[in-house]
């Protein structure tokens, strides 16, 4: 149960991911950046304000406006290469302020009162939260699939995804979308910060470590595809879960080994298409 | 033709004269950067030869540094081995660790590179960090011993840079030579043109991963030159800031030379410590810095020297 509420969040953290590097072949190194500045914005919120559903969407708001910025910046330079090391660079510099900001101690966004009373599960209580974060894990991975198969700005992503000199030349402003693209991951990423930062701790360096579960979730489930990052999120998820609660110090190398099996049979990972 | 040889000649002299007789003249202090700078610019080297002969941004280069840092920690504290026998291992083990992440990622190509050897080598870090049964976890394993070198010990300073220096220039000048060889000159094929390779008969597969290999036994030595320097392997060898280290010292040095390695390695290295005297927000510095190369300086410092002969 831990494992597939964890991966509802590691499909929130990482649908944003995929969506960037589907559309633009850029692998945006200041996710994780994104990802603790929206938790840390919603920490500080929460503790003025009390109510944790301002503080979550105040986070997401903010970090889908730094994202605008960086995408701004991003745009400077030619080539996806040098735009992938352009982030880089930005992460560092998101990361450090957040340091100066917030201090090196790690913390915990305040629990909403909704979520305060855990349930009976099996036998068991278990706390409430972790199925709110299921639930909004749900949600925006039905959104999203929405967006993406049934709206014309979904046909335009999926297009791009494919074909993107072919669809900026169909009279698509390409670059128009690419704003938006990376103003909503910014958004749904800051939005999972807030989210993950009240169900596990955060702090400096955390944004490395997401950025880390991103890319292996990303890279298992096929870079791009949204569908294959919530497979690889579950998968990761369990994986990881299992691997902290039965083999602790080797977790890690149980992860490394599902990565590489998956990439033997399917080296553009599960759900993910030949170039 | 002459006169530019005679200048690179002399440039080679003057170079040579003032890393040699740097120590007398300088603090010691600086020594110790120098020293750092090295075992940083090997590493870098060892990602130029990656990235700007074969194509290959890799990542993963201080995983195997790290890789070379460990078994040398491990083996000198926890195990007890003598030097001799594990200067070679943790080479070999670098090169083993190259090798495995090599074949996974050499399917991939170009942001897909750099996004799985990122990903193995953060995999890696998460070892260090949580094995802690061999690793000792987030702490890593301080106060190495230094070996003596011809009755120098090399935890002094000044013979230590020697070490440094002679390694470094003689790895350089293995790398140089690897890059004019046969087999460097298809690497740089394979680079500009695979598929006609291919055709040419070259297996692409094999020579990439060979490339990766060499690359991670030489980051494996600056991995060596590195744990000798500090004295101390930690998760913290690998992470992502170290990485970013590396990357850094390659691209303001420009990576389509091996010397912009060495170059941009004592640039790092002076300005994280010229900006960590004044301010404890040096990363800020290190991540304006990266930005602006990467927005102004795509070829980097090299690139900008090169640039003036072929246009007069």
């Amino acid at each position: 149960m831990n494992g597939i509420t964890y991966a509802g969040l590691l499909f929130m953290i990482s649908s944003g991911f995929t969506l960037i590097f589907g559309v633009m072949r850029v692998i945006n190194m200041s996710h994780g950046a994104f990802y603790i500045l929206g938790a840390y914005i919603a920490y500080t919120l929460q503790k003025q304000t009390g109510n944790w559903l301002i503080a979550i969407i105040i986070g997401g708001i903010t970090v889908g406006i730094t994202a605008y910025f960086v995408r701004l910046l991003v745009s400077r330079v030619k080539g996806a290469l040098p735009q992938t090391v352009l982030t880089l660079g930005i992460a560092m510099m998101i990361g450090d302020l957040c340091l100066y900001i917030w201090g090196g101690l790690p913390i915990t966004v305040g629990e909403p009162v909704f979520t305060e009373t855990p349930v009976a599960l099996l036998g068991s209580t278990y706390p409430t939260f972790r199925f709110f974060v299921l639930a909004l894990a749900i949600v925006t991975g039905s959104v999203m699939w929405y967006v993406l198969q049934r709206t014309q700005l979904g046909r335009i992503l999926r297009a791009g995804t494919d074909n993107r000199s072919m669809t900026s030349a169909l009279g698509i402003n390409i670059d128009r979308i690419f704003y938006l693209v990376f103003i909503l991951t910014g958004f749904i990423t800051g939005l999972s910060g807030a989210v993950g930062g009240t169900y596990i701790a955060f702090g400096p360096g955390s944004d490395f470590t997401i950025l880390t579960y991103a890319l292996v979730v990303v890279i298992m489930g096929g870079m791009g595809s949204v569908a294959g990052s919530a497979l690889g999120a579950l998968i990761v998820g369990v994986v990881d879960s299992f691997g902290r609660a039965y083999v602790h110090e080797v977790a890690i190398f149980l992860l490394m080994g599902t990565l590489i099996i998956v990439l033997a049979f399917r080296p553009r990972g599960l759900l993910g298409r030949e170039e | 033709m002459i006169r530019e040889r005679a200048i690179r000649f002399s440039l080679v002299m003057v170079i040579f004269v003032i890393a040699i007789t740097v120590p007398l003249w300088v603090p010691l202090y600086y020594v110790q950067l120098l020293d750092m700078s090295l075992s940083l610019g090997l590493t870098a080297m060892s990602f130029i030869l990656l990235a700007g002969f074969c194509g290959m941004i890799s990542f993963a280069q201080m995983a195997f540094y790290a890789m070379a840092a460990y078994v040398i920690g491990i083996g000198t504290m926890d195990v007890g081995w003598p030097v001799w026998a594990l200067l070679p291992l943790a080479v070999a083990a670098a090169a083993f660790l190259s090798a495995l992440f090599g074949a996974i990622a050499i399917r991939a190509k170009g942001v897909y590179f750099l996004m799985m050897t990122l990903a193995l080598s953060q995999l890696f870090y998460g070892v260090g960090l949580e094995w802690e049964s061999v690793t000792h976890g987030w702490n890593g394993i301080a106060g190495i011993s230094r070996p003596e070198v011809f009755g120098f010990s090399l935890i002094l300073t000044t013979p230590r840079y020697y070490m440094a220096l002679f390694i470094t220039a003689l790895c350089y000048l293995v790398l140089r030579r690897i890059i004019r060889s046969p087999f460097g000159l298809a690497l740089q094929g394979i680079r500009d043109n695979p598929t006609k390779m291919a055709a040419l008969g070259f297996n692409v597969y094999l020579y990439r991963l060979f490339a990766i290999i060499i690359s991670g036994a030489f980051a494996g030595v600056g991995g060596i030159l590195g744990v000798y320097s500090t004295g101390v392997v930690s998760p913290h060898t690998n992470d992502l800031s170290a990485i970013v280290k590396v990357v850094l010292a390659a691209l303001i040095g420009g990576v389509t030379r091996l010397e912009g390695g060495i170059v941009g390695a004592v640039i790092t290295v002076f300005l994280i410590s010229f900006t960590s005297q004044y301010t404890s927000r040096y990363w800020m510095v290190v991540g304006a810095v990266f930005m602006l190369v990467m927005l102004f300086l795509p070829n980097g410092v090299l690139g900008i020297k090169l640039k003036k002969p072929s246009s007069l």
